[in-house]
């Protein structure tokens, strides 16, 4: 596949960099596309720190769409158009809830439901996030090691000085720790 | 999110080995009969597997925060505000250094055709939708998919649809522009071609420009020249223009 324009990786090595979570990929296409829709949502009544958010939740989508083989781009612009459209949409639904929230639901009643499960959804993803932000460095670390950067539990505990055994029972004990606070959260 | 199942660590982890795909061909099998046949595993696996999805995006959340504060965040303007102020003359060189770069690569490395597809590409936002109880719903629900990124689920639920009406231009315009985003052109120019062939309907100019677009996608200059007349887009003025001097 042709590299496309002053892109230092084609396509389907942003595709295999996404699957494989590697970070000088992932930083390079995150860096690369951010200011396309920034000046979008700049000019279209939002701010720097919404334009970094609602980025990041395109990113993410995109990212999960790549790991689970939903997106199969066949020319240069693919992956990085997709990118952009979909940062895109989501701030004109921003907008849109917004206004929609000033106004009146038009939504039917059979979507509801869904949206009801999502919203669900959305809150367990919250507040996991909250709480992992407020675990101890170790804890923090350890999780994103083992499920970001996919270390092997040999690898995490060469960086620790522990042996494999203690790390295992240390991510444990970190992954009890965020459940039950996410738990009584939940439950609150 | 249901409450927490009690899950003690050897069980979470041999689940959590078969979610990312840690185990041996047997393994898996095994484990996976165990599944079906032990009563209460299949819940404590859904619980592991939220979980772990949910620490995969939010672990991921760091990372971008990291990318972010590295390159685009207050300490970076912080820095440029303070090359901007003291190394004018250095900043003056190396612009010079890379905007002669750039153009170096632009001009040599990059086929006109891509350049010209990156240039005039910009997807087509949709139409309004009105979420109604309608025959047409199922239509309008595609069409929140498009508009949410969500494309291939859009382009699911058309595809079912056009089955029953292929000659619909609508269909075939969105389908086009859904396969479009998603980078596979050879699917968009079927469903683009269909809408520009038929030779009447509101989308017949629009096809047009996004079909000549598919068609510089792939190189194919002189049929994206041959369409683009059809089209009534604003830069088709230009972009004939660059296309003639090819």
């Amino acid at each position: 596949m042709q590299k496309f324009t002053l892109e230092t990786y084609d396509q389907e090595e942003i595709q295999e960099g996404i699957i494989k979570n590697d970070q000088s990929v992932l930083k390079w296409l995150y860096e690369s596309q951010f200011h396309k829709l920034e000046k979008y949502i700049l000019n279209n009544s939002g701010s720097s720190e919404q334009a970094k958010d609602t980025y990041q939740e395109a990113y993410i989508t995109v990212w999960n769409k790549v790991r689970k083989g939903a997106f199969h781009p066949t020319n240069g612009t693919g992956l990085t158009g997709y990118l952009y459209q979909v940062g895109k949409n989501k701030w004109i639904d921003q907008l849109r809830s917004v206004r929609v929230k000033k106004t009146t639901d038009l939504s039917p009643q059979h979507d509801r439901a869904v949206e009801d499960e999502e919203d669900v959804l959305d809150d367990y993803r919250v507040q996991v996030e909250a709480e992992f932000k407020l675990l101890g460095d170790k804890c923090r670390e350890i999780i994103s090691r083992f499920y970001f950067k996919r270390q092997s539990m040999e690898e995490i505990a060469k960086v620790f000085q522990w042996t494999e055994a203690t790390t295992r029972n240390n991510k444990y004990r970190c992954l009890q720790r965020l459940r039950e606070k996410v738990k009584t959260k939940i439950n609150d | 999110m249901k409450a927490a199942n009690n899950i003690p660590q050897e069980e979470w982890d041999r689940i959590e080995n078969h979610i990312l795909g840690k185990y041996t061909e047997g393994e898996k099998k095994a484990f996976e009969q165990e599944l079906n046949t032990r009563p209460g595993l299949r819940a404590k696996y859904r619980e592991v597997e939220s979980w772990v999805n949910a620490l995969e995006e939010v672990t991921f959340k760091e990372e971008l925060n990291r990318f972010h504060e590295k390159a685009i965040g207050p300490d970076q303007t912080a820095k440029i505000r303070y090359i901007l102020r003291w190394k004018p003359l250095a900043m003056a060189a190396s612009a010079t250094l890379i905007l002669g770069f750039f153009t170096w690569y632009f001009i040599l490395l990059v086929p006109t055709h891509e350049k010209l597809f990156n240039a005039y590409y910009q997807p087509d936002p949709g139409l309004p939708t009105t979420m109604s109880n309608t025959a047409a719903y199922a239509f309008d629900r595609g069409m929140v998919d498009y508009k949410t990124g969500n494309y291939p689920e859009a382009i699911n639920r058309w595809e079912g649809l056009i089955a029953e009406k292929p000659k619909n231009d609508t269909l075939n315009y969105f389908l086009g522009n859904a396969y479009l985003i998603l980078g596979n052109a050879e699917k968009a120019k079927g469903y683009l071609e269909n809408v520009v062939q038929n030779d009447q309907g509101p989308f017949v100019q629009d096809a047009a420009w996004y079909l000549a677009l598919t068609y510089l996608s792939t190189g194919r200059v002189q049929d994206a020249k041959e369409v683009l007349d059809k089209s009534n887009h604003p830069q088709k003025k230009v972009l004939m223009e660059k296309l003639g001097s090819q």
